[in-house]
């Protein structure tokens, strides 16, 4: 049968269309994660949610690749200047905001002023604390000055915290419209909408300045509180990839076809904190807990949740000090004993007719965290101490840790609550983020309640202050060596985050630092 | 009527200053501070006293409730702590698909467990009986939370025939909307059964039956018409608790109702949006018994107002 010429070019011309459709389909990355953002705001955001948004739309002055290296992103380079408290940031040219409008140094000046506001401070504020005054040289040069010598201060830039808003525009449509419906950064994608309590939605920033930049057209969020319909939505296929996937789920997952897991490390750590000013948590007795926990008896218990830890952070940390006792349960035996805390008939050790029993407070937000509280809770019974698992929403803890502390610092009140349980992540690449505290300056957050020690304070100074490596890491054994002393802070398990996807997300790689990169993320067939 | 619709809606001036003045005090005395939450894990103490003063948090408590009051009043809910929307707007984003969800469930409890109670009852100790009690049993007894992953593995990953979650078309409310209905479907079919039992055996129906009606006359004219105030009632209380959400239903279908807004706003202590929400719930459950109430003539002409 021949094929009239008329016919031929129908053919070709439906060919043709069919095949630009296909060039054009939007390439749609969506992701399923248990919780949605707050805003869309940096100056206002606090949680891991609303940074994982909010730094795919903005970035900072410098970032962390997976492996912890402090790297450019919106400066090019930073020095630190002859007067030591000075540093001074180069900034990439030519780099303009969603809006439209150019990026600079008088921008950088402004988010460091809005963020550190006295009177209406933003959430970074407490961990700028070093920050003194900001500069600008030139168009594209800026000097930020600091209180006191500081080096840590340029890494704490490189967390999801200091993003640079886009001044003009967030002037132009105010605060709360920005918060909600019109952000502008100049990350790789940006802001579509967000419909609370179910989607955000971002779109591919075509002019974007970075070599690896958006791979797909748009990336959606998806709100899936359950964690089992989180894995059912995956297996449907109606998201690409899920976040949060529970520990039980992982093995199942990832043998199934089609299917990929990511179990990364992450630097967040669950500890278990104990009040020093405690009337029942004298020093030896906190040593003799520390003893007792068995963290290889945990970490099998809780799977693929987490891993054993020993310090702040995981080895490889700058600061990295292994500051847990062997576990040895005679040893604690010995010094419960030495404090008069004897042995009942019941198993459980009193004093003066008082049971040693302690109540930890936990807000069970970790996944594995209530498990490894139930081992731990069995592992201290077997040295004679009761420990009460006490559950209670995140409010609720933060209320209660920071009444006691501050009631302690006011008027040395004796505090009723003895334990809790507290998930922190590094945001630095080191364990100074984490041993902040306890300074003497602190009262609320001082929920150790441990002594004003000034040698303490110096040594973290020290370690934060711009020396040679060696000197640093020697100021950080001294902090290492009195958290081992105080034992108010014992780590049990770093947090492994869980992740899944469909084979067809391609060039994904987890950051352990909690901040999400979907540059160059793309999906294949 | 119109007296005493007009008394009821009065009545409900002292409900709402009531319910506004328990969940002003309840948040107020929970543990935990709405300022420290918002203004996030590593803030200091200046910043949580800015937040806090940002909030309006550092008045006095009645003259907190005071300006409360005056702005509810006007019909102004406060902004949200922490999602800086209006609440009014929360609210209202929320009440649609719960509404929806809402409507769904109705519909399954009324198609469903009205007539699984009238044939329970009619073909009394039967096999058919059997079955349906066990089903309306099942309906009272199954977890929402177990029976909607059921439903999700069923119909979205085996069949693929309905979404897993989320909303935006019909399609997505088959799944929640039945997940909900199956508590209130088997709770109406067990009453419905038992009040048309004890009609069924009353001296009218009798009569009716004596003088040669029908058997559907008698049982839906004689006998459903007499134990429908009982069923009316239960199903408007019913509808209270569904529109009053249902969190773990939306929490498993991922359904941004109510409920779910409502919970959320207590574990961030986000007490602008928690009135908000309560004071809403509690106006919907007075109107639904006000309805349900002019609903009782309708079904029983004896009822006057």
């Amino acid at each position: 049968m021949l094929i009239s010429p008329r016919a031929l070019v129908r053919l070709l011309l439906a060919t043709g269309i069919v095949l630009a459709s296909f060039a054009m389909a939007q390439s749609t990355l969506t992701i399923g994660r248990a919780t949605d953002i707050t805003n869309m705001n940096p100056f206002r955001q606090a949680n891991n949610a609303t940074s994982e948004v909010t730094y795919t739309v903005h970035e900072g002055l410098v970032t962390f690749t997976p492996d912890l290296e402090l790297v450019p992103q919106l400066a090019t380079s930073w020095e630190l200047l002859d007067d030591g408290v000075t540093w001074r940031f180069f900034l990439r040219e030519g780099v303009n905001f969603h809006s439209g409008n150019p990026f600079n140094a008088e921008v950088v000046k402004w988010n460091f002023e809005t963020m550190m506001n006295p009177d209406d401070p933003g959430v970074a504020a407490g961990l700028l604390a070093a920050f003194r005054e900001v500069e600008v040289v030139d168009e594209y040069t800026i000097d930020v000055t600091l209180h006191e010598p500081n080096v840590v201060f340029v890494a704490t830039l490189g967390a999801p915290l200091l993003m640079m808003v886009d001044m003009l525009h967030y002037e132009e449509v105010g605060e709360t419209a920005y918060s909600q419906q019109s952000p502008s950064g100049t990350g790789p994608f940006r802001f579509v909408s967000w419909s609370p309590g179910q989607r955000v939605v971002l779109e591919a920033n075509e002019g974007y300045w970075g070599d690896v930049g958006p791979e797909v057209d748009r990336v959606v969020f998806e709100v899936i509180p359950e964690e089992s319909s989180r894995v059912l939505a995956l297996r449907t296929g109606e998201v690409d990839m899920i976040f949060g996937v529970p520990a039980e789920q992982m093995d199942a997952l990832d043998a199934t076809s089609g299917l990929q897991v990511w179990r990364t490390p992450t630097l967040r750590t669950v500890f278990l904190e104990m009040v020093t000013q405690h009337p029942f948590l004298t020093r030896d007795v906190r040593h003799a807990i520390a003893h007792a926990v068995d963290r290889d008896q945990i970490s099998a218990i809780i799977g693929d949740n987490g891993s054993p830890a020993y310090s702040h952070g995981p080895p490889g940390t700058l600061g990295f000090f292994d500051h847990t006792f062997p576990y040895d349960v005679e040893r604690a035996a010995e010094l419960l004993e030495g404090e008069g805390w004897t042995l009942g008939n019941d198993g459980f050790r009193t004093k003066d007719g008082q049971r040693l029993s302690v109540s930890n407070l936990a807000r069970g937000v970790t996944p594995g965290e209530i498990e490894a509280l139930q081992v731990l809770q069995l592992q201290l019974r077997a040295v004679g101490v009761e420990m009460t698992i006490e559950r209670v929403d995140a409010a609720a803890w933060t209320g209660t840790m920071n009444d006691g502390a501050v009631a302690w610092a006011e008027n040395r009140t004796v505090p009723s609550h003895s334990m809790w349980t507290s998930a922190a992540g590094i945001r630095t690449g080191e364990v100074g983020y984490l041993m902040n505290r306890p300074k003497c300056e602190q009262t609320i957050r001082n929920w150790t309640m441990i002594e004003c020690t000034p040698e303490y304070d110096e040594a973290f100074a020290r370690s934060q202050m711009p020396l040679d490596l060696d000197e640093r890491q020697t100021a950080y054994e001294v902090l290492g060596q009195y958290t081992m002393e105080w034992q108010a802070r014992v780590p049990l398990f770093h947090v492994q985050s869980n992740i899944a996807a469909k084979d067809s997300v391609e060039g994904f790689v987890v950051n352990p630092q909690d901040a999400l990169d979907l540059r160059g993320v793309s999906l294949g067939n | 009527m119109l007296v005493f619709i007009g008394k009821r809606l009065l009545q409900l001036i002292p409900v709402l200053f009531g319910v506004l003045l328990i969940t002003f005090a309840v948040t107020r005395f929970t543990p935990g501070d709405p300022a420290e939450m918002a203004a996030g894990e590593d803030a200091t103490l200046a910043m949580i006293e800015a937040t806090r003063a940002r909030l309006g948090l550092d008045r006095p408590l009645p003259v907190q409730f005071g300006l409360y009051v005056l702005r509810a009043v006007q019909g102004d809910l406060g902004t949200s702590y922490i999602l800086g929307y209006k609440v009014t707007t929360l609210i209202g984003q929320a009440l649609i698909p719960t509404g929806q969800l809402a409507a769904v469930a109705m519909v399954v409890t009324i198609l469903l467990g009205v007539p699984l109670g009238i044939i329970s009852a009619v073909r009394r100790d039967t096999a058919i009986d059997g079955v349906a009690r066990l089903v309306a049993l099942i309906g009272v007894s199954i977890p929402n939370f177990f029976f909607g992953l059921l439903m999700i593995l069923l119909f979205s990953l085996y069949l693929g025939w309905l979404p897993s979650f989320g909303t935006g078309t019909w399609r997505h409310l088959i799944l929640p909307g039945i997940t909900l209905g199956t508590f209130s479907t088997g709770l109406i079919a067990r009453l419905t059964r038992s009040s048309m039992l004890d009609t069924l055996e009353q001296d009218y129906i009798r009569t009716a039956r004596a003088k040669g009606l029908a058997g559907w006359v008698v049982v839906y004219k004689h006998g459903l018409r007499n134990a429908g105030i009982a069923i009316v009632t239960v199903l408007g209380l019913n509808l209270g608790n569904l529109l009053a959400g249902s969190v773990l239903t939306e929490s498993v279908f991922s359904f941004p109702g109510i409920g779910r807004l409502l919970v959320n706003s207590i574990f961030n202590r986000d007490y602008a949006t928690v009135q908000g929400a309560i004071l809403v719930i509690a106006v919907i459950y007075v109107v639904v018994n006000l309805l349900v109430d002019m609903l009782y003539a309708v079904v029983d002409p004896r009822i006057r107002y």
